[in-house]
């Protein structure tokens, strides 16, 4: 692990720039930089989605793939530090330390519980058979420069997408860790088991704290809610699939990414198009739909389901304005799914 | 429900939580804020209910149950209702103790996540791989003697060295398990005279020749098997933690 491990920090920073370019600015010209961040991380998978899968089904070199990420991961972080010195944008955290000391006691247990959970991936370990497959495969990317067309359990060039890594093909989430070892030069393994895994949950309760704003007006309810998240996350156990236990247990893995913080991030979505119904936040709920196509093959279906739920109850709702932009919300989904089952 | 959950786990019961407090935050919560309640309930009508089980699972052919299970919000959902309870409160004080019972109310209604031994969650990690250090051990050595070895190991060892390194080819890895492509026929028969306590070692020295994997990897405690490599023209490199590494003699 040398210097150029010193590089993940700009990918954990570029997402509350691009985000600038999603959110709306209140009238002092602020937003929120989680909101920001949100969104920013949600542009930048999803445009990872987007390259990977033009990239992988042409049979292009993981090298090209890299390139061209990292080009318009840049790009995108430049314009929107120049859309926030344009507009003069300040990133505002609106938080008041709550006034009694319960309340003090209930934020100082929420974040202590949050942090606890979060330091487990630092010093616990989990051996799961499953990343046989998805780390072999971001390995083989890096060794071979082929994404895909190796066998990941012998590492021998196949040529074609065979077997399990036919869905692969089509949700190449671990191509996004084979991007940030090699950005970094740290292994696959450690990324994804010791340092992005931190960040993916830390960024799930992210996503939890935005439903919490979503349905709750005052400071004192979201605090309760994240600490009542916090709480049933760690005891939703007995089970090994619970999304509580995915996401303590395996984040780092596609499907516990859905679980985790795509089918949360859709719900989040819904609560605030319900709130303020302008095509910003469609597109937004775009890249969700996106980035949960890049996690797994499951969240295309999944995504395909939860936001065509959400299309049932517009439609029971007779609000026909709404139906294009959901169309166009869940319209990668269903094409994904269409050509993974073409295929 | 129970039918439902059976092959889910136990263990807790937030799905029951969810609905029960999905019904009285639909009296709580007040406005345009109920439409958050009610697509979960309509959500756990379809999902979590036995009748529909066997469409999830066969007719729509979505895989295992409990992924379905994660469209329906039981987080959010359990963790709403003490807040809006609490929001109908004004008293700061009462507001916390509210949250605080609550929170004592799901502990005891769950299941520590990382206690449970099927989560398989262990504590401290050896390396910052979160990889078994016996294969970490195996695989430096072995990378060590060549940038990309080819090998054929114990399947103890060799679903987790492909994780650690992809320089490092295996004549198999979790294929033999009937997962990813499936193992080819060598590879079956390999692991089977590996695993099998008096397994023909002659098989395995054969597929090494043939399919050109110059190392091989086997937990060192078995004599017999030890004999019969070196009667089949393999030197033992190299004891790494419980792994003996031989490859062919030199001539």
């Amino acid at each position: 692990m040398g210097i150029k491990s010193l590089l993940f920090f700009p990918i954990l920073v570029f997402p509350a720039f691009i985000g600038t370019l999603f959110v709306k600015q209140t009238k002092e010209n602020q937003i929120s930089i989680a909101e920001s961040y949100f969104c920013g991380q949600f542009c930048l998978w999803s445009l990872f989605q987007i390259l990977a899968i033009i990239s992988v089904q042409i049979k292009w070199s993981f090298t090209l793939l890299y390139y061209l990420f990292l080009l318009f991961s840049i790009t995108l972080s430049v314009c929107g530090i120049i859309h926030k010195n344009r507009h003069k944008t300040l990133f505002r955290i609106k938080f008041a330390f709550p006034k009694t000391i319960i309340m003090k006691l209930i934020l100082i247990i929420t974040v202590g519980l949050i942090m606890y959970q979060i330091s487990m991936y630092i010093i616990g370990v989990h051996l799961d058979e499953d990343d046989a497959r998805w780390l072999a495969e971001a390995n083989d990317a890096k060794v071979s420069d082929t994404m895909f067309l190796s066998n990941p359990s012998t590492g021998e060039y196949i040529g074609g997408f065979i077997g399990d890594m036919k869905r692969d093909s089509f949700s190449p989430w671990p191509m996004y860790f084979a991007f940030l070892s090699r950005l970094t030069g740290i292994r696959v393994a450690v990324i994804a088991h010791t340092i992005y895994a931190p960040f993916l949950l830390l960024f799930s309760y992210l996503v939890y704290l935005r439903i919490g704003k979503g349905i709750f007006e005052r400071q004192e309810e979201r605090i309760i809610f994240l600490l009542m998240v916090s709480v049933i996350m760690l005891f939703f156990g007995g089970q090994k699939r619970s999304e509580a236990v995915v996401a303590l247990i395996r984040i780092w893995q596609g499907k516990a990414a859905v679980a985790a913080i795509g089918i949360p991030a859709v719900l989040s979505q819904i609560l605030v198009i319900q709130k303020e119904d302008v095509p910003r936040n469609w597109l937004i709920l775009a890249m969700i739909t996106l980035a949960n196509c890049l996690f797994s093959g499951m969240g295309i279906v999944l995504s395909i389901i939860s936001v065509g739920g959400y299309g049932l109850y517009v439609v029971i709702n007779k609000r026909w304005r709404r139906i294009p932009y959901l169309l166009i919300a869940v319209l990668p989904a269903v094409i994904l799914e269409l050509a993974y089952q073409l295929n | 429900m129970a039918n439902i959950l059976e092959d889910n786990g136990v263990g807790h019961h937030f799905y029951q939580i969810a609905i029960i407090a999905s019904i009285c935050m639909l009296v709580i919560l007040k406005g345009r804020r109920k439409s958050f309640v009610i697509p979960t309930l309509l959500m756990g009508l379809v999902i979590v209910n036995p009748w529909f089980k066997d469409l999830w699972l066969n007719k729509l052919q979505l895989g295992y149950y409990y992924r379905v299970l994660w469209l329906v919000p039981v987080i959010p959902v359990c963790a709403a209702l003490p807040a809006a309870i609490s929001e109908r409160i004004g008293n700061p004080r009462i507001k916390g103790i509210i949250a605080l019972i609550c929170a004592g109310i799901y502990i005891l209604s769950g299941s520590f996540v990382y206690k449970h031994e099927l989560c398989r969650f262990s504590l401290p990690s050896t390396n910052a791989s979160k990889l078994p250090q016996d294969t970490v051990d195996v695989a430096d050595y072995l990378l060590s003697l060549e940038d990309n070895p080819r090998v054929i190991a114990d399947r103890r060892i060799s679903i987790y060295i492909r994780q650690y390194a992809g320089e490092i080819n295996s004549l198999f890895g979790r294929d033999v398990d009937g997962y990813i492509c499936g193992p080819s026929e060598t590879a079956r028969r390999v692991n089977n005279q590996i695993n099998d306590p008096e397994g023909d070692m002659a098989i395995v020295v054969d597929a090494m020749r043939e399919e050109n994997y110059p190392y091989l990897v086997i937990e060192n405690t078995n004599e017999k098997k030890a004999k019969c490599l070196y009667d089949n023209g393999l030197v033992l490199l190299n004891t790494v933690d419980q792994w003996g590494i031989y490859s062919f003699a030199k001539q």
